[in-house]
């Protein structure tokens, strides 16, 4: 379990990393790899507190919010609506897909993993 | 009393969802109809504007007429296609009408994807026809996507397009502009608890979550005694009779409970 949960932040870190090196070059995929760096990062805390990991995405949303609060659902509702904008075009347009929204989200995606990190470190 | 209705329909339902130029022999081997009971419904929608019969060589070809008449065609076959769905998709589709109603912008919903064709799906989707459905109107039903979201635990994709006819087949048409908002007794008090289970869903964590609570419970018992036949005379009655039945614990068995009771009474 131990071994999971630390797998899953280090992928969480790659995505992240993907996601700043294509934000200039390609929005799409790095609003992609934004979703999955986040949903990573969670993941592994719901790992790390051994808990099961919902395999429908509305499910881990909400397991989020009960463990972690609102915040993270809410990031999630917003990094999904934009992946599913990068990934199949005039859908889920309740966010803006752009530069500045897939900065912003990644600052707050990033700082809410960091977050987490601690949680895990505090809480072990 | 139209003459040859059974392949008519069989042959209107073919050449109207299909859209494309034909044979009568392919139509035939398609609708699997009789020889003569098929040309006479051909030769009949032929002559009544229904269809377009094309001479080609030795052959006719058979290809639709789309107006609002043969269109009224395809409505009636979806509404029959609705409600033959998983109730679950019903549930959703119509609480999701329910806050599209009265909405000007909005000409026309479809439902389609996963949710139509596989037992199993992740995510329903529906697409918004009209005029001016911008980012501004579509972010206006966020809160309605929220709810639906986080009572039933379904994800919800709003989609938006253009009113046109090729975007009218995309799936199955299941609101239209000029559909009444027929919300009976059992239904307002769904609504209500919908909207009370909502709130305690945003709450969990706050005083308020307990009163949010109740109230949905309440709410939902009366759906339950009315659904029943029962006219409970307190509120009281009303849970009473529905903790008879449910046993609920928590939020996410009365999510359940809701949906289950939602399932029957949007059937």
């Amino acid at each position: 379990m131990e071994k999971n949960y630390l797998n899953e932040m280090k992928i969480a870190e790659e995505f992240f990393d993907a996601v700043r090196k294509n934000i200039n070059s390609s929005g799409r995929t790095s609003t992609n790899r934004l979703y999955f760096a986040f949903e990573k990062a969670v993941i592994s805390y719901i790992y790390f507190k051994k808990r099961d990991v919902p395999k429908n995405h509305q499910k881990l949303w909400e397991l989020s919010s009960e463990l972690l609060g609102k915040e993270y659902y809410s990031l999630f509702r917003v990094l999904y609506d934009l992946r599913m904008q990068a990934d199949y075009g005039n859908i889920s347009i309740f966010a803006d897909l752009n530069i500045k929204n897939i900065q912003e989200n990644l600052n707050k995606a990033e700082s809410l993993a960091k977050e987490l990190k601690l949680r895990m470190k505090d809480e072990k | 009393m139209i003459k040859y209705q059974k392949s008519m329909m069989k042959i209107m339902e073919n050449v109207l969802f299909q859209r494309q130029e034909k044979s009568i022999e392919k139509i035939i081997q398609e609708t699997k109809t009789g020889r003569n009971s098929a040309f006479s419904a051909i030769n009949w929608l032929g002559k009544n504007g229904m269809i377009k019969v094309k001479k080609n060589g030795n052959q006719n070809l058979i290809s639709p007429v789309i107006d609002n008449y043969t269109l009224n065609f395809k409505y009636y076959l979806d509404s029959f296609a609705f409600k033959s769905l998983d109730s679950f998709v019903k549930l959703i589709s119509q609480v999701f009408i329910s806050g599209i109603t009265g909405k000007t912008k909005v000409k026309s919903v479809i439902l389609f994807g996963s949710a139509l064709k596989e037992k199993k799906f992740n995510d329903i989707d529906f697409l918004l026809l009209g005029k001016g459905l911008d980012t501004n109107f579509i972010k206006s039903l966020s809160d309605l996507r929220e709810k639906i979201e986080r009572v039933f635990g379904i994800i919800i994709n709003i989609h938006q397009a253009e009113l046109n006819i090729e975007n009218i087949f995309t799936g199955i048409v299941i609101y239209q502009s000029s559909y009444f908002e027929i919300k009976d007794k059992i239904k307002f008090q769904y609504f209500e608890f919908l909207d009370w289970i909502f709130e305690a869903v945003k709450n969990q964590s706050s005083e308020d979550f307990q009163i949010a609570f109740n109230n949905s419970v309440l709410n939902l018992s009366y759906v339950y005694c009315y659904m029943n036949n029962f006219n409970p005379e307190t509120k009281s009655e009303a849970v009473g009779f529905f903790r008879n039945k449910y046993k609920i614990n928590n939020l996410n068995e009365l999510k359940t409970i809701g949906g289950e009771i939602g399932k029957e009474l949007f059937k």
